[in-house]
């Protein structure tokens, strides 16, 4: 059973997999969770491709419910967004497997076939691996984040309006300051964040969601 | 004159949605896949101008990397006017809409859609259909009329770029200059030769406000 909260990709990818001589997909494909818990309590599919986000309940709350109505180590989740907890969260709940949405289609039916007979620790090294990514990612964002986030307010206006193009003097109009004391406002700035140029300053910012 | 075996090339910042709709339109659809591992705007821009004149259909996510579904639609559409771009989208709002359309997009479809439907869609479109097409899982397949206006007038500043600078302006955006010249295995100086011509067409004052037009235009996009 393929469960997606967006149907053109649920349609797609079920009839990518029911092309495999040895997968066959049901062919209604539920888009939320209530609708997934009914097709998994009538139909019983062997193995449950789901989507962690599916409108209907919060995930964990899918989660648990779902491993009600199917044997352990028989559901894959796929997802596009995914942060550590959630993949553990799932593991630790009985899923099978965990794989990105930027994954092949040759490797989703890989994940069913090595479900299907049980062979859990080539799917669990996979996700030790999704996990090692993952792990990167959020180290990278946090040491990035950080120096972003000891800029004070004043600092950060400054850094929007550099954004904008605007030079020097016309910040200081802007703010009521001197042309100085917006120069000297930058030169803390760069110290703060460690960043080359207010080019890298502005990227940073963006980045970690401190200006639009 | 119908065209065999029309061309798609499929942009999706999901490549596993991208992959299986390719597989779908190439056995139901009769199309011809001819890419599907675009994942940024950029890419899309670079591969549709590498296929011409086989590219007759693009699939386009609204949210493709690194540029917005209507500045990645302008920018295809003035270097490769050819294909027909469909822009797949999921929860948009009517402004995202219009702006897919002026930017000359020929549908636009949620990915709440049913492949029935979007295969539907897909014929009507590479048989020469002018009609614009909107398609959802609610309402299905509908013709709408074409919107009034002429969309972002801010897109004009950037209008003459060429593919080469879209490329420095998108790198400039996350890295310093000498990152960039390695990145594109150009000298310091041909790098700065693009720089000063992109700062010359978008009659911006320095890199950061040429970045900031260029980002509010939707063709730099985080």
């Amino acid at each position: 059973m393929v469960a997606d909260a967006q149907q053109l990709f649920a349609d797609v990818l079920s009839a990518a997999l029911d092309e495999f001589s040895d997968i066959r997909v049901f062919d209604d494909h539920p888009t939320t969770a209530p609708e997934a818990i009914k097709t998994m309590m009538h139909r019983r599919p062997d193995i449950a491709l789901l989507d962690l986000w599916m409108p209907g309940m919060e995930e964990p709350a899918v989660t648990q419910s779902i491993m009600r109505w199917i044997p352990s180590g028989h559901v894959i989740f796929l997802s596009w967004y995914h942060g550590r907890e959630h993949v553990t969260q799932a593991m630790r709940l009985g899923a099978a497997g965990f794989l990105p949405k930027s994954a092949d289609v040759d490797d989703v039916a890989e994940a069913i076939r090595q479900a299907h007979s049980q062979k859990l620790p080539a799917l669990a090294e996979q996700v030790e691996n999704l996990l090692g990514t993952i792990k990167k990612r959020e180290d990278f964002n946090r040491r990035v984040c950080e120096r972003i986030w000891t800029l004070t307010p004043r600092e950060l206006q400054v850094v929007r309006l550099i954004s904008t193009g605007r030079p020097v003097k016309e910040i200081a109009h802007q703010l009521g300051i001197t042309s100085g004391t917006v120069k000297a406002h930058i030169r803390r700035i760069l110290l703060k964040t460690e960043a080359q140029s207010q080019k890298q300053v502005i990227a940073m910012a963006r980045f970690c969601g401190a200006i639009s | 004159m119908t065209i065999v075996h029309p061309g798609v090339v499929i942009a999706d910042s999901q490549k596993l949605f991208a992959r299986a709709l390719g597989l779908a339109l190439q056995r139901a659809g009769g199309l011809e896949v001819l890419e599907t591992s675009a994942t940024s705007g950029l890419e899309t821009i670079k591969m549709i101008a590498e296929f011409e004149p086989r590219c007759n259909l693009l699939i386009l996510d609204y949210w493709i990397g690194g540029m917005t579904g209507p500045a990645a639609t302008r920018a295809v559409l003035r270097f490769s006017p050819a294909p027909q771009v469909v822009l797949t989208g999921w929860f948009h709002t009517t402004v995202e809409v219009k702006e897919g359309f002026l930017a000359g997009a020929a549908a636009f479809v949620s990915k709440s859609a049913r492949l029935s439907d979007f295969l539907e869609l897909t014929r009507r479109v590479v048989q020469g259909d002018s009609s614009l097409y909107m398609l959802d899982g609610k309402g299905g397949l509908q013709a709408v009329p074409r919107p009034q206006g002429k969309g972002d007038e801010a897109w004009d500043r950037l209008a003459a770029l060429t593919v080469r600078e879209i490329e420095v302006l998108s790198l400039l955006a996350f890295a310093p200059v000498e990152k960039v010249a390695k990145q594109l295995s150009i000298s310091l100086g041909t790098l700065r030769n693009h720089i000063s011509n992109i700062l010359r067409k978008t009659q911006a004052r320095s890199q950061i406000e040429a970045l900031d037009i260029a980002r509010r235009v939707g063709l730099i996009d985080s």
